[in-house]
């Protein structure tokens, strides 16, 4: 039986856990409601954005424009998001084993396959397995803004149009909620004409005689990037707001587990202060006894 | 007519308007109720939108966007990376930036209309359309 002494050191070692992952909890909590209102916040941009580009591709071949058009996929990108801090439960294992799974899985009808990662976790998974890494993105989190996925947005349509890539996707935690998370390969490279979030209630019916300034093709042009980089912001909220909800599901499960582990040694404690007791005690009785004898 | 402007951070404006000004790439354009189904893209500068209750009309800075004017005139949607009111305009920043930029622009070597030269010339025009739409230009 341990000492009382190192019982008592236990307890205290084990208060101090809980009082941190209590906090932790509290703080992804706080982090995690912030995150779902960028969410919320940026679908009317998203929407609308999808609305102009199916007005616009409506009646429009699928080759007309470079980033629609379809070509035999040989080189592959891979955008994963994962984060800088650990201790946010399966987070980014789930999302790291996908992508690997993913690549191993394509490797053999692909001539290359890269991996861009935003995150430190991310960085540190694939240090040690054998996938192509190409640029790590480290300066987007903890706050992902709409200027980072522009940045991101526009370095991956370049790196299409020259080419270098003949896709591109995204894997990342879609947030379903705070005990939820399932990893996702998105496309966004070459834009699906027909997969726009398109809000059936607002989409104008079609009209043949809208005009375009400066013409169809020039808006189309402008317009297809900032869908790329809507989907990529929407990717990178979406992604913190799982990490959020993860953390705070593990930290949750922390604190209980802290909280039962002090109940058992608090009632060891108790016994072996018990125990002492009664030993004492009997051993002075004994001691009487003796004399009186 | 319905007016909607939304950025990534959320929507703007929504609101009845009797009538809206906007610049876009080719110049300024006004468009009233009814204006026939258009979309264009937008450049750097201001846009009012003059309700038909109030006189004074709201003004934003828009930087890049896009206008689609749709349901025969009766909605306008502009989306817009950037939608400022004058309330959120750094007047000081603005002028600093302006000054910085026109140096940049005067110094620069490269050939005028090139890539680098637009970015430098597009840091002017925003400062610009800035103190314009705050009034202190």
């Amino acid at each position: 039986m341990p000492s009382l002494k190192s019982l008592r050191r236990r307890i205290g070692s084990v208060k101090n856990t809980r009082q941190i992952t209590r906090a932790m909890k509290l703080v992804a909590a706080a982090k995690l409601r912030r995150a779902q209102a960028n969410i919320v916040q940026m679908r009317p941009y998203a929407y609308r954005v999808g609305d102009m580009i199916a007005e616009l591709a409506r009646g429009q071949e699928a080759e007309a424009h470079p980033l629609l058009a379809v070509r035999d996929p040989k080189r592959t990108l891979l955008l994963v998001l994962t984060s800088d801090r650990g201790l946010a439960g399966a987070f980014n294992s789930n999302v790291c084993k996908a992508t690997f799974a993913w690549v191993n899985e394509h490797a053999s009808d692909r001539d290359h396959i890269e991996l861009h990662i935003v995150g430190k976790k991310g960085r540190d998974y694939f240090k040690s397995r054998p996938v192509n890494v190409g640029k790590l993105h480290t300066d987007v989190l903890p706050d992902p803004s709409w200027d980072d996925a522009r940045a991101i947005g526009d370095e991956l349509v370049a790196a299409y149009i020259d080419s270098s890539f003949d896709e591109v996707y995204v894997v990342y935690n879609e947030f379903k909620s705070a005990i939820q998370q399932d990893v996702k390969v998105e496309r966004l490279l070459p834009v699906y004409p027909n997969h726009f979030d398109v809000d059936d209630s607002v989409l104008a019916p079609p009209s043949s005689d809208t005009l375009f300034e400066p013409s169809r093709g020039e808006v189309l042009d402008a317009l297809l990037p900032n869908h790329v980089n809507v989907q990529i912001l929407r990717s990178l909220y979406e992604s913190v707001a799982s990490e959020m909800g993860a953390r705070m599901t593990a930290m949750e499960n922390a604190t209980n587990n802290a909280g039962d582990l002090i109940k058992k040694l608090s009632l060891q404690y108790n016994r072996a202060r018990q125990a002492a007791i009664t030993t004492e005690l009997t051993e002075i009785v004994a001691g009487a006894e003796s004399l009186n004898g | 007519m319905q007016v909607e402007i939304v950025t990534p951070q959320g929507e703007k404006f929504s609101g009845e308007a009797a009538s809206i000004r906007a610049s876009t790439v080719a110049g300024e354009v006004g468009i009233l109720p009814g204006h026939r189904d258009m979309m264009t893209a937008l450049g750097t500068g201001p846009c009012a939108v003059l309700s038909s209750t109030n006189s004074d009309p709201t003004v934003f800075l828009l930087d890049e966007g896009y206008l689609q004017v749709s349901q025969q005139g009766a909605q306008v949607i502009i989306v817009t990376e950037l939608a400022e009111t004058p309330a959120d305009i750094d007047v000081d920043a603005a002028r600093k930036a302006l000054d910085a930029g026109r140096k940049a622009l005067d110094e620069s070597k490269e050939a005028v209309g090139s890539e680098a030269w637009k970015v430098k010339r597009h840091v002017v025009a925003l400062a610009e359309a800035r103190l314009a739409v705050a009034g202190a230009s």
